[in-house]
C-alpha cells in the first residue's frame, strides 16, 4: 500500500478525510432519497400529478417530487465533487460503484413492486418487471468489471486518484487497455536493452493500427534505437500477427 | 495497507451516514 500522505501533516489529512466523507455521505443522500421517493410513488401505482387546472386523479405522495429532483441533483453534484476530493487527495474510492449502485437500487424497487404490484389483483406487472431486468443488467453487468479494481484501490495495487486508477475503478478492464495503448514509448526504450523489440499490439489491430506500429519502430530504427535485426523481427511480427 | 483500511472505514462511514440522513430528511418531509 502506497502511503497517502508520505509527509502531510495531520492538518492535510484531516481535510481530505471530511471532504471525502461529507461528499460521499452527500452522494449516497441523494441515491437513497431518489429511492424511497420512488417507492413512494410506486406505492400509489407508479405515477401521479401535481398542479394544472385539471382535476386530479392520482396526487403524488407528499414530499415525493421534491425529493426526487432533490435527490437527483443533489446525488449527482455531491457524486462530482466526491470524484473531485478522491482525486485531489489520491484516495482509493467507490466512485466505481455508483453507476452499478443507482441502477441496482432503483432495480430493485422495479422488481419489488413487479412482483407484487400495488392496488387489488394479484398478477405481475409486466412492465416494471421488464425495466427489473433491464436496470439489473445495466447496474450488474459493470459491476463484475469494477469489484475487483476497487478492491485493489483499496488494498493496493493500483494507485488511487490517480486518472488511471479512477477510470480503473469506473470502467476496469477498459482502464487498462487505455493505459497499455499509452504505454509505448517507455516499453520500447527497456525493449532495446536485451530483447528484441516487440511492438506493443491491441488485440484485433486494424490496418491503421499496423501502419501506426511499423511507423513507430521505423521511427525507432532511424534513431539508432533498434538494430537492423530488431528492426526486421519486429516488422515481421508486426505484419504477421492478426 | 492501512491507509487502505483507513479510507474503507471513513468512506463505508459517509454511506451510512448518508443513508441515516436521507431516511430521516424523508422522514421529515413525507409525514
Amino acid at each position: 500500500m502506497a502511503e497517502a500522505f508520505p509527509e502531510r501533516d495531520l492538518f492535510e489529512r484531516f481535510r481530505a478525510t471530511i471532504g471525502v466523507f461529507v461528499t460521499l455521505a452527500g452522494a449516497t443522500c441523494g441515491m437513497t432519497l431518489l429511492y424511497l421517493a420512488m417507492r413512494a410513488v410506486m406505492e400509489i401505482g407508479g405515477f401521479c400529478a401535481e398542479g394544472g387546472a385539471f382535476v386530479i386523479e392520482h396526487h403524488c405522495p407528499k414530499g415525493s417530487t421534491g425529493l426526487i429532483f432533490g435527490g437527483i441533483w443533489g446525488g449527482l453534484i455531491f457524486f462530482g465533487l466526491y470524484a473531485w476530493q478522491v482525486s485531489k487527495h489520491h484516495v482509493p474510492s467507490f466512485l466505481g460503484l455508483g453507476w452499478s449502485a443507482l441502477f441496482l437500487s432503483l432495480g430493485w424497487n422495479f422488481l419489488e413492486f413487479g412482483l407484487n404490484p400495488p392496488g387489488p389483483g394479484d398478477g405481475l406487472a409486466w412492465g416494471w418487471l421488464i425495466c427489473a431486468i433491464v436496470f439489473g443488467l445495466m447496474g450488474g453487468l459493470p459491476l463484475l468489471a469494477v469489484v475487483k479494481p476497487i478492491f485493489r484501490g483499496f488494498f493496493r495495487e493500483e494507485q488511487p486518484g490517480t486518472v488511471g486508477g479512477i477510470l480503473s475503478g469506473a470502467f476496469g478492464a477498459t482502464a487498462s487497455m487505455v493505459r497499455q495503448v499509452a504505454r509505448p514509448s517507455s516499453t520500447a526504450t527497456v525493449s532495446t536493452t536485451s530483447a528484441p523489440y516487440s511492438p506493443p499490439r491491441a488485440p484485433g489491430s486494424s490496418a491503421a493500427d499496423i501502419a501506426e506500429a511499423l511507423e513507430r519502430i521505423d521511427a525507432l530504427h532511424r534513431s539508432g534505437s533498434l538494430t537492423d535485426e530488431e528492426f526486421e523481427a519486429a516488422k515481421l511480427q508486426v505484419l504477421t500477427e492478426d | 495497507m492501512k491507509k487502505g483500511l483507513y479510507w474503507l472505514a471513513v468512506q463505508l462511514l459517509a454511506i451510512g451516514a448518508g443513508i441515516y440522513i436521507a431516511v430521516a430528511i424523508y422522514d421529515a418531509v413525507s409525514t
